[in-house]
């Protein structure tokens, strides 16, 4: 659950704020609600097919649904997918990385150093990856949340009130990106789900409503802190926050604490994309030897994420225009596509046989 | 093989040891203290003055100067926009300017009146550009008030800031909301602001430190605050002295205790003012709104030398006058502002508060009313009963 919640806030945290206070104005905090609802509905499709294919992750998925040769494409797509989102990822981290405390530092740096610690947690197995997030976890949500409570001294009620004066439900509505990123992104997740002993959708789900009462919060106090004519233009709001936060006339400076924090965030969202993105590759070719897909991998995504935007303008149009439509592909059009030809393949053929074949292919 | 595994290891970490690019090292960095910026209206060319931490007078680490080290030194710098004065700082300055950590930002009046929006933004685009230092207004030329040395605390940044500590909790002189960021937040909702006014009391500078720690004379051109500068949108459009500062930030929910001498019923008495509770509500009442201001008001006899209620009857009184004043004043003030534009007790940000108002648009916000009522409650807290 905890996996999905650091997931979906990962990069959110970083990139979002800005543009949903500049929409959602003083009611902000709502936005996240609405997208999460339907990020919800649409993870409950994921369930849904993974329900018709128990212990079968999504690489698996679309092998046995649409055969060898279509189901690998699609397989493919979903890897590309995967390292897609990585590439954006690690992007994201560079920049704030260049923009605040490490100007100098080349991106390529960044996102090879973060690669290899990425790709050596990911060799290691996915219960490495899930213990890591067990294990960081509070140490991310207790500072974190104690460096915004240390903030409030600059908490200003004018700045939330009147609540719901803004047209907020057309300005939900018009929103369709939100829900396309990060709620969206949750698909790669169904990596993981044959490794769930039991329950993994309820535990997707649980985690989905943690992460939007997190955003919601972390929108609310944003706007209460900053108000929204500074945190609707501030690149990083959160980073801001906590920058003038002062305990006393001798700690000034303890932003720090929040870049780690959302370091470890991020690094977190990049272990998930390339455990998923390698066992992906894993499942469908099954090679000897392992470690030539870590080594394409970093190629790979160190090249994606130099080159996945020009700069962060050409990031928020791409956003704004193209994310929903273009996650909506991998995230609704092909789940949907799956189901579909598992109700034709049960309809044409008994559904014991894949029940059998479901079993022998497993890992 | 085994020996170049062990070689691996051992320098491996080395690389991802980060921060090769950016690392800064402490002896490299000229700590800026304050910040001055100034602008010639006539060639639009700007000057910046760093107040740089002199590392040898040892103040940032033991607070006080060794020997007869300068504590800062004063850099001025100029360029066509504050953009370039990062270039052009490194004609002088022999070390990485360091501006994350400075206390206090002085602007000067001719530049406060043509405009601050130009230097609001160079530090906020900034991701180490903090906003959350005191920006001052020179009541005084920029230039003398940067190179000056103040007594007591060596560093005048230190100075400045923690005077404006002292006279936010005790005067009624100084709103907490004088930030940069206080700033930009109430230009940016079309507010007026008002920043203290900082100037020099005498006409010459103090800019040897060594005259300054050898002299007895605290006065002697030190820096001192007087009065405000009402700000609206980015523009310095005004003055406010001592005594209009006081209602304007009583009125605004200071929690400063003001000490002051009153004229109460024929009779002076000086008592200690601490605002307890402040309400502003609107109501919609025959078709304009009404900002209804509650103030809570304690005062406190700790120096009433000149005469306390003896009964009480007298207290009574005296709380009622006192309410009457507090009402007046608020009102007058209220008004002497508005008649020049400026909504200085934030009278359209408390209407728009009411569903009503917010439904009749900004015309309704022009005849917007405002009543004051005070709660006076006298605290006895005096070491005398009754003077002497």
């Amino acid at each position: 659950m905890f996996l999905t919640v650091n997931y979906i806030l990962g990069t959110t945290l970083f990139v979002l704020p800005r543009g949903l206070i500049q929409q959602g104005g003083k009611s902000a905090w709502l936005m996240p609600w609405w997208a999460g609802a339907a990020g919800i509905v649409i993870a409950l499709i994921w369930i849904w097919l993974s329900r018709h294919y128990p212990g079968q992750s999504l690489a698996q998925i679309p092998v046995k649904a649409l055969g060898r040769f279509f189901g690998g494409a699609v397989s493919l797509l979903f890897f590309f997918h995967m390292c897609m989102i990585a590439g954006f990822v690690l992007r994201n981290l560079s920049d704030f990385l260049n923009s605040t405390i490490l100007p100098e530092t080349p991106k390529s740096v960044f996102h090879i150093m973060f690669l290899l610690v990425a790709c050596y947690a990911a060799a290691q197995g996915a219960v490495n990856v899930a213990r890591f997030n067990m294990i960081v976890t509070p140490f991310l949500f207790f500072p974190f949340w104690l460096a915004m409570l240390a903030a409030t001294g600059n908490w200003d009620w004018d700045r939330v009130q009147p609540v719901l004066s803004s047209d907020i439900w057309g300005k939900m509505l018009e929103n369709h990106a939100f829900i396309g990123f990060p709620f969206m992104e949750g698909i790669v997740l169904m990596m993981l789900f044959p490794l769930v002993r039991q329950g993994g959708g309820k535990a997707l789900v649980s985690g989905y409503a943690v992460a939007i009462l997190s955003l919601s919060a972390m929108l609310f106090m944003i706007v209460g802190l900053l108000g929204i004519e500074r945190s609707s233009r501030l690149m990083f709001p959160i980073y801001t926050i906590v920058q003038e936060a002062a305990i006393g006339e001798v700690v000034v400076n303890i932003h720090s604490v929040i870049s780690v924090v959302l370091l470890s965030l991020i690094f977190i969202k990049l272990l998930v994309l390339v455990y998923a993105a390698y066992e992906c590759l894993n499942q469908l070719f099954r090679p000897e030897k392992q470690w030539p897909i870590f080594l394409a991998l970093i190629i790979l995504l160190s090249g994606f994420a130099q080159t996945v935007y020009e700069n962060l303008i050409q990031d928020q149009e791409y956003v704004k225009k193209y994310t929903f439509v273009f996650n909506s592909f991998f995230s609704l059009f092909l789940p949907c596509l799956l189901l579909a030809a598992t109700w034709i393949r049960n309809a044409v053929r008994p559904p014991r046989g894949r029940n059998a074949s479901g079993g022998s292919a497993k890992r | 093989m085994q020996a170049l595994r062990k070689l691996m290891i051992a320098v491996l970490p080395a690389v991802v040891l980060a921060g090769c690019w950016d690392k800064a090292e402490m002896n490299e960095l000229a700590l800026v203290s304050m910040v001055g910026a100034d602008s010639d209206p006539e060639t639009g060319r700007k000057m910046v003055y760093y107040q740089m931490i002199n590392p040898l007078s040892g103040i940032s680490v033991q607070g006080a100067p060794s020997g007869d080290q300068a504590p800062v030194y004063t850099y001025e710098t100029s360029g066509r926009s504050f953009g370039e004065i990062h270039t052009t700082i490194y004609k002088l300055l022999p070390r990485k300017l360091f501006v994350s950590q400075y206390r206090a930002l002085i602007v000067s009046e001719k530049m406060a009146k043509e405009g601050l929006l130009d230097l609001v933004n160079m530090i906020e685009i900034q991701s180490n550009g903090r906003t959350s230092v005191p920006l001052l207004i020179a009541g005084s030329p920029l230039a003398q008030l940067m190179k000056t040395f103040t007594p007591l605390e060596s560093v005048p940044a230190d100075s400045v800031s923690s005077r404006l500590d002292m006279l936010e909790r005790n005067s009624l002189l100084v709103d907490k909301n004088i930030r940069v960021n206080n700033l930009i937040e109430r230009m940016e909702r079309s507010e007026p602001i008002v920043m203290p006014i900082v100037k020099l009391i005498s006409a010459d500078s103090m800019t040897k430190s060594s005259d300054r720690i050898s002299y007895i004379d605290a006065n002697r051109s030190n820096l001192t605050s007087d009065g405000g500068a009402v700000i609206v949108n980015y523009r310095m459009v005004g003055k406010l002295d001592d005594e209009e500062l006081v209602w304007y930030n009583l009125a605004n929910g200071g929690r400063g205790r003001h000490i002051k001498q009153f004229q109460v019923n024929g009779k002076s008495v000086t008592l200690e003012m601490r605002l307890k509770r402040m309400k502003r509500s609107t109501e919609w009442r025959e078709d304009r709104p009404v900002v209804t201001l509650d103030l809570e008001i304690e005062f406190l006899t700790n120096f009433a030398t000149e005469n306390m209620p003896k009964t009480y009857e007298e207290m009574k009184r005296l709380e009622n006058g006192l309410a009457q004043i507090v009402e007046d004043e608020i009102t007058s003030f209220y008004n002497k502002t508005k008649a020049k534009g400026w909504d200085l007790l934030r009278i359209r940000q408390a209407a728009e508060q009411n569903r009503k108002v917010r439904r009749h648009g900004a015309d309704a916000l022009k005849s917007a009313e405002l009543k004051v009522n005070v709660k006076s409650r006298i605290a006895h807290t005096a070491n005398l009963s009754q003077p002497y």
